[in-house]
């Protein structure tokens, strides 16, 4: 559907190569990738959730590679302290003087590796930081870098040793996808393949800062119709007057899904949006902010975001 | 075309337990072997495939063989027990057992319908036998579950909780309110055979009739069915004034009171009236007799009505729907002539019968000589000897009158009037016996009165030289309770159906009264509203709204007037809804959606023009390039910023001539 464009830009090769390189690491999980890249794309915070084991740390780690920036990974345990990750003041002997060693939050993109298993106070540490891009210690602000991703991994609430995230906090996110299992056919060829932190180890980057850069700005520049600002609108008002859920969506979360739906448009190499873009990342999107009044007794219940998909016309 | 949905057994407990509940209320007046079969078909439905899977699949021959057999069974059982294949019994017969045949033989999504559809008329069958109100409710829930089996067998995909199901079939239920409203409103009433009832639809009403022994009125007076409800036009009379005059009897064999000999044709002799007349509305019950009841003594005849020479009020055709009429009478009134033949009849009894009350009968007559005097005396003697007034007097052997006027001395109304009348014949008085009701409860919350069937009751009358035919009421010497206040205070614990322990606590009973009263009022109103609104009703009701002289012809052309909007409006409703657009490439692009729908391909409310497309062409490979082509044009149009009025009309072109029927070329 791109018949009007002009030659493929570079950095769109890139992304489809960057998926690729992915791809060959976390198996049969195209559509979670392309949902995280899109969440990078779009400036927001990735969280993935599921059991233990299925590859969300691998598939962070091989994230932050192919993006090619410098990440530090910090593993979340519950007697983890704010200082840990924002860092903190050494008294110098040579110079009388307090020094700040800046934590590993100083990074283009963190791994907050089980994010669920550090206590609220830690974890809302990364408020600041992932909200205003900005880290105040000791009452003294200091900027993170322009390029600044969480990707966090969580375990789901209901295991033991979690704490789970507070609404405020899980709002940081843009988007929370789930892996799942792999199918058969994956499944066979993660058995007979290599290891996976061998591959890892070999990845190259695929995106470069700048690729990166340009992505995020045609981000910006994808059209968004009326036609779509109403079908948007329509969700919202749902999701707000149905009572199906115990809370409408928030205006934030309204401009979370438009930007989402953006950057899947651009990782589609489209310049505008359709609905079915915003259906597509709506599921990761409300994900973790939409639930149900009561619980669906049926085993095959629909999940919110389906729910509310199936309910609303497009306009 | 295969029917593609199999029935699951979901479906098929729904649709067995809508069925079921529609035609249990015929259970009680089917012979038993129906509701038995009937049940047993469903039950086999449901059970069968649990036990073999394939089983309706499989050995399709055989199976066909057994269901022709008992379908052939189940008429013949119906013919053999009722001797008829027409009627509305042996229809409602057939019709259930049809029903169970059905589900029984139903696999597909076809069955499944035609079922439903026999369920919904096995519904209507029930208004064949009673039309009250909690009828209607049990009708009403019924539909409501059937429909609610069609929206399970409908919802594929298993959206709906069971709640919303109710919810929705309800819904479905409410809406149609408003067509029922002006179907009942506007849907020409006719007078005619087509609204006929089958003739076996009358039988078993109780009633006052043309024959009475002892017992037959005191059988009659345990039933708490209304005879009839009465409006008066001004005040209700006294208690003691409502006499209802039914049936006269003239002929006896010395048990049993017959009317006789048919002497209608006789013009009755003139009655002259005195003093004010009462008017008031009778809405009877239906009786399946001819006689109308009014109070003594009628002045003015309703159509269609005549009075007998003893001044009976009858109809020619036997009531056999609720009826209302007006009347006026008069309470004070002389019939002063009669001819001879009516005095002859007034004085037979049968030869050598009531030998001691003849003897009484002389020694009256012998003493007082004057036929007033020995009326006088009689009752006299009936309040001076000890009778008691019972509903179950003691058998009595022998002569009936004389057992009960020397024996006994223990009877009921039927008892004191007959044996009065014989008494006053054995003297020469001319004498006969009037059956009917007196009295009657009001009823204050709508200011009617209420006759019941335990308001039954017998009278005299005799005639008299200088005052012709007057009215003698045995009962009120030996019980003037029972005409002055009714028969429940005459006969305490006899027979009204007052719940024990109600009687003794004094609130509980009024508290219980009231309720009594409300229903009937209720039922009154549902009666005159909605079951009695009959062709006259309509025109009332009809040039109130202003349609004066209207006939059924420009009736039906307003009833279709009226329906042709209200389904205009709903489905210009509906279909702004669907569009709901100004949009012209929306518009377009929604009748590309309906010629695909047309071919089967209907898009759902919330999928996506690209989706759509791609599920229509991988199902469709020789519409895709039309169908991609269609789709880049809207999706260009209405989502992207670059597009320019060329290519809205390409996009109506390219719709105007897509075919979704290219298969065939292929």
């Amino acid at each position: 559907m791109n018949m009007n464009e002009p030659a493929i830009a570079r950095h769109i090769i890139n992304i489809d190569k960057a998926i690729d390189a992915i791809g060959n690491i976390i198996l049969g999980k195209e559509n979670a990738i392309r949902l995280a890249l899109t969440c990078l794309i779009a400036k927001g915070h990735l969280l993935i959730e599921d059991t233990p084991g299925v590859g969300k740390t691998t598939l962070a780690h091989t994230l932050a590679k192919v993006l090619g920036l410098d990440y530090q990974r910090i593993q979340f345990t519950s007697d983890l302290l704010p200082a840990d990750i924002l860092g903190v003041s050494v008294y110098n002997r040579d110079t009388c003087k307090f020094n700040f060693h800046p934590g590993p939050i100083f990074s283009n993109i963190i791994l907050a590796d089980e994010i669920n298993r550090a206590t609220p106070r830690t974890q809302s540490a990364l408020l600041e930081p992932m909200a205003e891009h900005q880290v105040t210690v000791e009452s003294e602000t200091r900027d993170l870098p322009e390029l600044f991703f969480v990707i966090a991994t969580q375990n789901p609430t209901n295991q033991i040793g979690t704490f789970p995230l507070p609404e405020s906090q899980l709002d940081r996110f843009l988007m929370c996808i789930e892996l799942g299992y792999p199918d058969n056919n994956a499944e066979r060829e993660l058995l007979k393949g290599k290891n996976r932190k061998d591959l890892l180890a070999d990845l190259q980057a695929s995106l470069s800062i700048t690729d990166l850069l340009k992505l995020q700005q045609q981000v910006e520049q994808v059209h968004v119709s009326d036609a779509i600002l109403d079908y948007l609108q329509s969700l919202l008002d749902y999701s707000r007057t149905s009572g199906s859920y115990i809370h409408g969506l928030s205006p934030r979360a309204g401009i979370a899904i438009l930007s989402a739906a953006k950057a899947w448009a651009v990782l589609n190499s489209q310049q505008y949006i359709l609905p079915e873009d915003v259906q597509a990342v709506l599921p990761s999107v409300i994900g973790h902010r939409l639930q149900f009044v009561y619980e669906v007794s049926d085993k095959q219940a629909t999940k919110p975001a389906e729910h509310l998909i199936q309910h609303v016309v497009i306009p | 075309m295969e029917t593609k949905e199999q029935l699951n057994l979901n479906h098929i407990i729904w649709l067995a337990l809508g069925v079921a509940l529609a035609s249990l209320p015929h259970w009680q007046r089917l012979p038993l072997w129906i509701p038995i079969a009937h049940i047993s078909l469903l039950a086999a439905r449901i059970y069968i495939p649990l036990q073999l899977p394939d089983f309706w699949s499989q050995q399709k021959g055989t199976i066909n063989i057994i269901r022709v057999l008992i379908m052939f069974a189940g008429v013949a059982g119906v013919y053999g027990s009722f001797g008829s294949l027409t009627g509305r019994d042996v229809g409602v017969a057939l019709l259930v057992l049809l029903a169970g045949f059905k589900i029984f033989e139903s696999k597909g999504k076809r069955d499944f319908y035609i079922s439903t559809y026999l369920g919904y008329f096995l519904i209507i069958t029930n208004f064949f036998y009673t039309q009250t109100i909690p009828t209607a409710i049990y009708m009403m829930i019924i539909i409501i579950i059937m429909t609610t089996g069609l929206v399970a067998f409908n919802d594929t995909e298993q959206q709906l909780t069971l709640i919303k199901r109710f919810k929705f079939s309800t819904t479905l239920l409410l809406q149609a309110v408003p067509i029922l409203l002006i179907l009942f409103a506007l849907f020409p009433r006719v007078n005619g055979p087509l609204w006929g009832m089958p003739k076996d639809a009358f039988t078993s009403t109780t009633g006052i009739d043309d024959q009475m022994s002892p017992g037959t009125i005191s059988n009659l007076v345990q039933s708490r069915d209304v005879a009839f409800r009465v409006t008066f036009e001004d005040t209700i009379p006294q208690q003691s004034k409502l006499y209802w005059r039914g049936p006269v009897l003239w002929q006896t064999d010395g048990r049993k009171w017959t009317s006789g000999k048919d002497h209608s044709e006789q013009e009755p002799a003139a009655i002259e009236f005195i003093g004010q007349a009462t008017r008031y509305d009778i809405t009877i019950e239906p009786s399946n007799k001819k006689w109308l009841f009014g109070l003594e003594m009628v002045s003015e005849l309703p159509a269609n009505t005549f009075f007998t020479n003893d001044y009976q009020l009858k109809t020619h055709e036997p009531i056999r729907k609720r009826q209302a009429y007006t009347l006026s009478s008069y309470s004070s009134f002389h019939i002063n002539k009669d001819d001879y033949s009516n005095l002859e009849r007034g004085l037979t009894l049968p030869e050598l019968s009531h030998p001691k009350t003849r003897e009484l009968a002389s020694k009256l007559r012998g003493q007082f000589k004057k036929p007033t005097l020995i009326v006088q005396a009689a009752l006299e003697w009936f309040k001076s000897e000890d009778f008691v007034y019972t509903l179950k007097p003691p058998l009595i052997s022998g002569d009936m009158i004389d057992g009960f006027l020397f024996n006994t001395h223990q009877g009921f109304c039927e008892h004191y009037a007959a044996a009065f009348t014989v008494l006053m014949r054995a003297a020469g008085i001319p004498a006969r016996i009037v059956t009917g009701y007196q009295g009657g409860e009001v009823n204050p919350l709508g200011n009617y009165l209420i006759v019941r069937q335990y308001d039954a009751h017998a009278w005299a009358e005799v005639w008299l030289e200088e005052q012709g035919w007057v009215r003698i009421d045995p009962t009120a010497i030996v019980s003037p309770v029972r005409i002055n206040e009714g028969i429940d205070d005459a006969i305490p614990d006899a027979i009204i159906n007052i719940p024990l322990g109600l009687k003794n606590n004094a609130m509980a009973y009024r508290l219980w009264q009231k309720m009594r009263n409300t229903v009937d009022m209720v039922n009154y109103q549902w009666a005159q509203w909605v079951l009695g609104y009959g062709p006259e009703r309509q025109k009332r009701f009809l040039s109130n709204l202003g349609f004066k002289a209207i006939n059924w012809k420009t009736l039906s052309f307003y009833l279709f007037v009226f329906l042709g909007i209200i389904v205009a409006a709903i489905s210009a409703y509906i279909f702004k809804r669907t569009l709901n657009t100004t949009e012209p490439a929306k518009i377009y692009y929604n009748k590309f959606c309906a010629k695909l729908a047309m071919a089967g391909f209907q898009r759902k409310s919330y999928e996506g023009p690209v989706d759509y497309a791609n599920r229509v062409s991988t199902m469709r490979q020789d519409l895709r390039t039309d169908i991609q082509n269609i789709t880049n044009l809207y999706v260009l149009i209405r989502y992207c910023s670059k597009f320019n009025d060329n290519k809205l009309f390409q996009l109506k072109a390219a719709i105007k001539s897509f075919t979704s029927a290219k298969e065939t070329s292929n």
